[in-house]
């Protein structure tokens, strides 16, 4: 009734009102229609190819009609895991330094610089990784296999600029997170004589461990689906690899390098749609396991 | 959901050059004349009747990387002297040049390999240049006295069965072997001649020449195959042993079949090419462009200076 009465008083509300919805109705119907898309096309291309060797299988050579995903599953975890090592860890903790430890002056320079990292577009992370991280990896990898290791492309290269890649999101994300904690909190700690350490890695980091978790499983989420940088360092060996060093794929990249030869509605290219729904149901368990561990439960 | 993006997208792509095609190429097709090419030199021009209509014409090409600078040869020439006439040429791999003929997307679909079965019925060929391929490796110590290798020999390489320079006459180090990606003519046309199909050992893999080439300097110990418009000082390009001796890759070798790795660069039309495509064709195939042009185009052959000849990859 109180709509009605406001379309009276005002017609250009009613016409405001109408393109917010329309515009609510568009973006959801864009989401099922892709949603429905991509799982009707999934969907045959598993049913085609069979679950088990689709998820299990160790080669993938869609031009032989052999489809085992297993080594860009395996890929796709691996390095984004390892980004998580490599990055996530490590910009938690410079969070924490951040918002407790560091000089007042350092803070806001130091999340200016955080933001500016963070907006690097990925094809420039890529390209600098593959010119000087890359060799680097190389000689590491030479360092500890032998000479007679393969080239810098693989799985380390690809975890360590996965890593240096949502080190800044992860960082300003677990800033947020940090600065909401109550600053009572800091004052209780410091009055009951906890020097700024302890209420930092005591008070503070257990106060906060929500936003955390929920910053770190988002680096993860991006790390996962990353493409471009990806593609340009992890070698594109469709294979699982021999070791760190060697290269090997991922389920985004094999995407990019697959998607131009699959002419649409053949197995190869319903396939790669299965492969994104992998993609997808990563991202939805992801998203899902957030929200299960951070559920709010004041307990303990 | 970047494959749902582009799935869409190439759909309206296709329906928008069908709409074209349906406007543009309404002359009929004229008797079929691409067996040899020979067409009076100089100038080449559309005749009035087919230029009249049609105002401003678009010849879209795309495929093959490896056709792409010869392609940009002659759209210099030709819109030089067809100002009505203007050729966009895209790259993304013989296999998209191929789908995207077929499919109406383009005019041309330029390609290193010959049109697979299924294909071959609504697509017709225009060979029009030879392209030779070898295998070409990393510099060093290692394969400073390499003797020149049997195809039998590249196959055990490029298979995995052979695994150390040694191996092969040079000095101990491992042979690191870095593959184009599934969808390279180069790769097809490589794997092909030397291991009979695509029977590749998996590893690294380099979804352009240029960057191939990068990995080739820099990768000790690897080795990899490009067509010779990529060979370089800096590359070991390696000599095919045969019954008459060590084979150097060159167009002489190449065009008296002595040297056994190449194909022809083909430029697909779906049907009968016509109207400008035809023009466009007809050009390339001139004795003008396949004479003159062409020698001066890194690492191609005129097809017409072919004594032997091949029907399939």
């Amino acid at each position: 009734m109180s709509t009605a009465v406001a379309r009276d008083r005002a017609p250009k509300e009613a016409a405001v009102r109408l393109l917010l919805v329309s515009c609510a109705g568009l973006v959801l119907l864009t989401t099922v229609a892709m949603l429905l898309f991509l799982g009707h096309a999934g969907l045959k291309g598993i049913r085609e190819v069979g679950l088990v060797s689709l998820l299990s299988g160790v080669l993938w050579k869609p031009e032989a009609d052999t489809y085992g995903g297993l080594p860009l599953i395996f890929g796709t975890f691996v390095s984004a895991a390892g980004a998580v090592v490599v990055g996530a860890v490590p910009a938690v903790l410079a969070a924490l330094w951040t918002t407790e430890l560091a000089p007042r002056s350092m803070r806001s320079f130091y999340r200016r610089t955080m933001e500016v990292a963070a907006a690097v577009p990925s094809v420039v992370y890529g390209w600098l990784a593959l010119v000087y991280l890359v060799p680097q990896m190389e000689k590491v990898a030479h360092h500890v296999r032998g000479e007679g290791a393969t080239g810098g492309e693989g799985l380390a290269s690809a975890a360590v600029l996965l890593g240096v890649m949502i080190a800044p999101t992860v960082l300003l994300l677990s800033l947020d997170s940090l600065g909401r904690v109550p600053s009572s909190l800091r004052d209780a700690s410091a009055a009951l004589g906890a020097s700024p350490w302890q209420t930092a890695t005591r008070v503070i980091l257990p106060s906060g461990w929500r936003g955390i978790v929920i910053a770190v499983f988002f680096g993860f989420a991006r790390a996962a689906g990353e493409t471009m940088a990806v593609q340009m360092v992890i070698g594109g060996a469709r294979k699982l690899p021999d070791s760190a060093f060697s290269p090997t794929t991922t389920i985004s990249t094999q995407i990019v390098m697959d998607m131009q030869n699959a002419r649409p509605g053949s197995t190869g290219s319903n396939v790669l749609f299965a492969m994104s729904l992998v993609l997808l149901v990563v991202a939805v368990v992801v998203v899902l396991g957030t929200r299960w561990l951070t559920r709010d439960a004041r307990t303990t | 959901m970047m494959s749902t993006m582009t799935h869409a997208h190439l759909a309206m792509l296709g329906a928008a050059a069908m709409l074209a095609l349906g406007a543009c190429d309404r002359t009929p097709p004229p008797a079929a004349d691409k067996s040899t090419g020979d067409k009076p030199g100089g100038s080449v021009s559309l005749s009035g009747a087919e230029k009249a209509p049609l105002g401003k014409q678009t010849i879209r090409a795309s495929g093959s990387s490896a056709l792409q600078p010869l392609v940009n040869a002659a759209k210099e020439k030709f819109e030089t002297d067809n100002r009505s006439v203007s050729v966009e040429v895209s790259a993304g791999g013989s296999k998209k040049g191929l789908a995207d003929v077929a499919s109406g997307a383009v005019h041309i679909g330029n390609s290193d390999i010959f049109a697979p079965d299924d294909m071959k019925a609504q697509l017709v060929d225009h060979k029009v240049a030879v392209v030779g391929f070898a295998a070409m490796a990393n510099k060093g110590s290692f394969n400073e006295k390499l003797p020149a290798l049997t195809l039998e020999q590249m196959a055990k390489v490029f298979s995995g069965t052979v695994k150390d320079w040694k191996d092969l006459g040079g000095a101990p180090q491992p042979i690191v072997v870095i593959n184009r990606a599934a969808g390279s003519g180069t790769r097809t046309i490589f794997g092909n001649a030397v291991l009979g199909g695509d029977k590749f050992v998996e590893g690294q893999t380099e979804d352009n020449s240029g960057a191939l080439v990068a990995k080739l300097k820099q990768t000790k110990g690897a080795i990899s195959y490009l067509a010779l418009s990529f060979k370089d000082d800096s590359l070991v390009t390696i000599q095919v042993k045969t019954d008459k001796g060590a084979v150097d890759a060159s167009p002489e070798t190449i065009a008296s079949g002595a040297y056994p790795i190449w194909s022809y660069e083909h430029m697909f039309t779906k049907g009968e090419a016509t109207g400008a495509t035809k023009a466009f064709l007809d050009y390339v195939l001139s004795s003008d462009f396949q004479s003159r042009v062409i020698p001066t185009v890194k690492g191609f052959i005129p097809v017409t200076q072919m004594k032997v000849t091949k029907d399939k990859d």
